[in-house]
């Protein structure tokens, strides 16, 4: 996790302008719960390495994650608990998912599939309670896990596999001409894939908080009119608690596809040749 | 005999057909057999015992196949329905999220190597021109690639795709 918090600290001094256009209490800003606030001011080297609240709930992902697996599994009891059953579903749903995808090889990658696995989906789930940050929503953080991702891919490709591996830009069955041609697509293709696989994430958490925030915003201002802005008020009620089921549903299902196109990438590092 | 050989060539299909001509229920096997039973001549002229014996085993062997068949058609099809569903979420905001992001992600990358190759090499605007379209093409190789439409990455279309998008999962 060190190069992710490095990585998004650097641009937090980017970001540090927004911080401090605080929104005025009354109104609804729907931005303003993705703004970066330092919580300890750190400047080393010229890097401005603050920790902020991004930081902090880096850690407290981290922290919790890494406390709920150590606590769920001390027992090792032969018939599970409840805790130790959640830890061992978790283990199970990541390493059939990076078995069907990568094969027997891909077990190597199990550690990083599940720390990313567990890391994005803890950090959704978190962001998900009322005045808490969202990690995921910074596409900093999101991009520096694909980074990580598609670097391993790479990394690992050219390791196993030397120059072979290149042979994943050229599909068979192209006839001469066009190679160069669709060789450079293929490569485009695959350097897009840490920005799509970032993207997705970003902008899925991005867009859920702030239509969560609009219409739970929409609430607020309807019930200053009285009697008969509280009766509106209902419909966007109703939306907002929908909208809360739908961005739980959202915070599992994009942790789960951000596993498995992480499964999917790796099993073109470890079979290069399909 | 006649009835026999259509029916193993055709398939369900010929059944199908034949039973709406002669303006009778399609209720399956059954009727067939009844009707050959009470000797009355079948359509193709013969009476039924005779030809029945014959396209007997044929139909069970028919049957079986076109079981068989469903079956394995049904072993495939939730499969890959389970891995749409899975990947695009049960809304189609999925779907549209994933399939948009794979798109803006093929331009993005074609532009911003066409301005990087200006800026080192000084081409511009050509760079940015021919990777921009580049791009182009590569967001709708992704997005028909994100949906199962084209071949995985390394593999040939003629290739067959053994470990294509609907079978990986």
């Amino acid at each position: 996790m060190v190069p992710v918090r490095r990585g998004l600290e650097r641009t937090e001094a980017g970001c540090g302008l927004r911080g401090q256009q605080v929104a005025s209490p009354d109104k609804v800003d729907p931005i303003h719960q993705f703004a970066i606030n330092k919580i300890v001011d750190l400047n080393i080297g010229g890097f401005d390495v603050s920790f902020t609240n991004s930081s902090l709930f880096m850690v407290v992902t981290v922290v919790l994650t890494s406390a709920f697996l150590y606590f769920a599994t001390s027992s090792r009891a032969v018939v599970p608990s409840r805790m130790q059953s959640v830890a061992e579903m978790s283990y199970e749903f990541i390493a059939n998912m990076l078995r069907d995808a990568a094969g027997k090889q891909g077990m190597r990658f199990f550690p990083l599939v599940f720390s990313l696995f567990m890391f994005v989906l803890v950090a959704n789930l978190l962001g998900m309670f009322p005045y808490f940050f969202t990690v995921t929503s910074h596409i900093i953080v999101t991009f520096c896990l694909a980074m990580i991702v598609i670097l391993t891919v790479i990394g690992y490709g050219l390791y196993k596999h030397g120059l072979h591996f290149f042979n994943l830009f050229v599909p068979s069955g192209v006839p001469a001409i066009l190679l160069p041609l669709v060789v450079a697509i293929e490569v485009i293709s695959f350097l897009s894939r840490p920005i799509s696989l970032s993207v997705r994430l970003f902008a899925n958490m991005l867009a859920g908080h702030i239509t969560l925030k609009v219409f739970s915003g929409f609430v607020v201002s309807l019930s200053a009119f009285g009697i008969g802005g509280m009766a509106g008020a209902v419909l966007p009620l109703g939306m907002a608690v929908a909208l809360t089921g739908l961005e739980f549903l959202v915070s599992f299902l994009q942790a789960y596809v951000f596993a498995v196109l992480t499964c999917m990438y790796l099993n073109d590092a470890i079979h290069p040749g399909h | 005999m006649l009835f026999a050989r259509l029916d193993g060539a055709e398939g369900p299909n010929y059944v199908a057909r034949d039973l709406e001509r002669t303006g009778k229920q399609p209720a399956g096997r059954g009727m067939e057999v009844r009707m050959a039973v009470n000797g009355e001549p079948d359509e193709t002229g013969k009476t039924g015992p005779y030809g029945q014996t014959k396209a007997d085993p044929r139909d069970d062997d028919l049957d079986r196949r076109r079981r068989n068949l469903e079956a394995s058609l049904a072993t495939r099809q939730p499969v890959r329905q389970e891995r749409e569903e899975g990947a695009g979420g049960a809304t189609g905001y999925g779907q549209a999220m994933k399939l948009s992001s794979e798109f803006i992600a093929g331009v993005g990358v074609g532009a911003g190597l066409g301005w990087m190759i200006d800026r080192f090499a000084g081409s511009s605007p050509w760079g940015l021109i021919v990777f921009l379209l580049l791009g182009f093409v590569a967001g709708v190789l992704n997005v028909l690639r994100s949906v199962g439409k084209v071949a995985e990455f390394g593999q040939g279309s003629n290739r067959g795709s053994s470990r294509g998008p609907d079978q990986r999962r």
